[in-house]
């Protein structure tokens, strides 16, 4: 009998941060999102393009390289329109916001500012995926 | 690196004794973060500062953290849990419910606030860890947590690993009705337990670590707070002190306040006295509630004054001894347990276990290769310690 599951949503989560213990990316399995890892932008692009997530999430951290205004110029400058289209949710640190330009941004982008609660975190990519809880 | 771990009753002030803590630390000099374990977080409102599940650096030497009570430890153990289930079904005749409930490894969803605890002692980036426990049932479950799962390690692991696995797995499904978990999933459990025992050897280090307990002078609490010293002692983690929180101070004079003062300068000398070999560091109540970094600092001036808080508040600290008589060749394990009911206490063993269950408490004591085949001689409790002989029958 063939699976009549719907297909979970494919994240890929560009994170470069050195904790071992993977917060955001439990999470977002626990409720019901598949999780592709990437630890640096060049892996992510790659991985993107070979994946097509329906969503990427990318820890701007600039302690620890990855920088989420490069992965938006890389990802929106590629030559493969789902990639350009994809919906992307950038968590950063409220240093980093004004580099951001967030009001700037397109609708397809997201960020929050960190620390932040989960809730929030899963809220906001259920919505950016328009996955309501019913 | 020095661990602190407030606990106590809720509502005593836990949280705004470790802010005020970890503020003193940090204004010292020393690398300080503070973690709050209890699922009802506020940390962020003692500090006035968002704080998330990753740890986030506040002020210069202070960071904080308040760690996800729903992280996933068990991401692995369902899959373990399921097969387990299949099992005591099939072979045992368990229906659902009963196969289902002692499967259940209680506080492992808890037990990530202890994963963390063994990273920053991985990584030594921080001089001082102050944990925000949780009240005192949760902290107890978490702090029990290595030694319960041990138990259900070694006895259930065993059935999954190794040869009876191996030539188990092709039988698996059409006997239980389920896949053996993988190697890799089995391997990952194991990592996960050792992790836990490590952080138990972590927390029972009296050179590393402390559990402070933070009280108010009310009877029902300092009964709470007894019993949980008990406990402390009965896992072997170390308590330098109490702390003692929200005394009226003198200049209230106010005659609603009497009776209330008469009966908190009683209570603080059965807590003088209940718990004499700590020291009890004295915190006022203040005209509002607690919150910014000025309150925290007069917070941390009343219990340390000019002293530093991660330093050792009592040299002598109880954690079980083993002494070995030359004369008759017997050993004397002496395990302190103040406060405890000797009606309520139980004590067995098998070759190399000692189980000890006080109140609804059970810890397994590894005994040491040497004890092994010595006879488990009389037991007694004398000054608030049980005492076990292990005979020596050659001698």
């Amino acid at each position: 009998m063939p699976d009549s599951a719907p297909p979970r949503p494919l994240v890929i989560k560009v994170d470069a941060t050195h904790y071992p213990m993977d917060v955001f990316g439990d999470r977002l399995i626990s409720e019901g999102f598949q999780v592709v890892k990437a630890s640096s932008i060049k892996e992510g692009i790659k991985l993107a393009r070979r994946c097509k997530p329906d969503l990427v999430v990318t820890i701007d951290d600039a302690d620890s390289g990855v920088d989420a205004i490069e992965w938006l110029e890389l990802q929106h400058s590629d030559n493969e329109a789902s990639l350009a289209m994809t919906p992307l949710l950038i968590l950063a640190d409220i240093s980093r916001l004004e580099r951001l330009r967030v009001h700037e941004l397109p609708d397809r982008v997201k960020v929050l500012q960190r620390p932040l609660e989960l809730r929030d975190f899963i809220q906001t990519a259920k919505h950016m995926l328009a996955i309501w809880d019913l | 690196m020095r661990i602190i771990v407030h606990t106590g009753k809720g509502g005593v002030g836990k949280t705004s004794v470790s802010a005020a803590t970890a503020l003193r630390c940090a204004e010292m000099g020393l690398k300080t973060i503070v973690i709050s374990t209890d699922t009802a977080h506020s940390l962020g409102d003692s500090l006035e500062m968002k704080i998330g599940p990753e740890p986030i650096q506040l002020y210069d030497n202070l960071w904080a953290q308040e760690v996800d009570a729903r992280y996933s430890m068990d991401k692995y153990w369902w899959r373990i849990q399921n097969y387990l289930i299949n099992v005591f079904k099939q072979r045992e005749g368990l229906d659902d419910i009963v196969a289902e409930e002692i499967t259940i490894l209680p506080g492992l969803e808890e037990g990530a606030h202890l994963l963390w605890i063994n990273q920053y002692f991985e990584t030594q980036e921080f001089d001082v860890l102050i944990v925000d426990a949780a009240p005192t049932a949760e902290t107890l479950r978490l702090l029990s947590l290595p030694d319960a799962s041990r138990w259900w390690f070694e006895r259930t692991m065993n059935l999954m690993k190794g040869m009876t696995g191996r030539l188990l797995r092709p039988l698996a499904k059409p006997l239980f009705g389920t896949d053996l978990p993988e190697q890799e999933e089995l391997d990952s459990v194991q990592r996960l337990f050792d992790t836990l025992s490590k952080v138990a050897g972590l927390l029972a280090d009296p050179a590393l670590s402390t559990m402070r307990l933070v009280m108010t002078p009310e009877k029902m609490v300092i009964k709470e707070t007894q019993r949980t010293y008990t406990y402390l002692n009965l896992y072997g983690y170390p308590t330098d002190s109490v702390i003692c929180n929200r005394i009226i101070p003198p200049e209230v004079v106010d005659p609603y306040f009497a009776a209330w003062k008469d009966s908190q300068r009683k209570n603080l000398e059965l807590i003088g006295e209940a718990f004499g070999g700590l020291k009890v560091l004295k915190a006022p109540m203040f005209s509002s509630d607690i919150g910014g970094l000025d309150d925290l600092r007069r917070l941390a001036d009343a219990l340390y004054e000019n002293t530093n808080p991660s330093q050792i508040m009592t040299a002598e600290v109880g954690t079980h001894t083993i002494e070995h008589d030359l004369s008759t060749g017997d050993y004397l394990l002496r395990i302190p347990l103040p406060f405890a009911d000797k009606t309520d206490l139980d004590l067995y063993r098998s070759s190399d276990e000692l189980t000890v269950r006080v109140g609804p408490y059970r810890r397994n004591i590894v005994l040491p290769y040497t004890l092994w085949k010595l006879e488990t001689g009389p037991a007694s409790f004398v000054e608030g310690a049980l005492q076990i002989r292990f005979v020596n029958k050659q001698a």
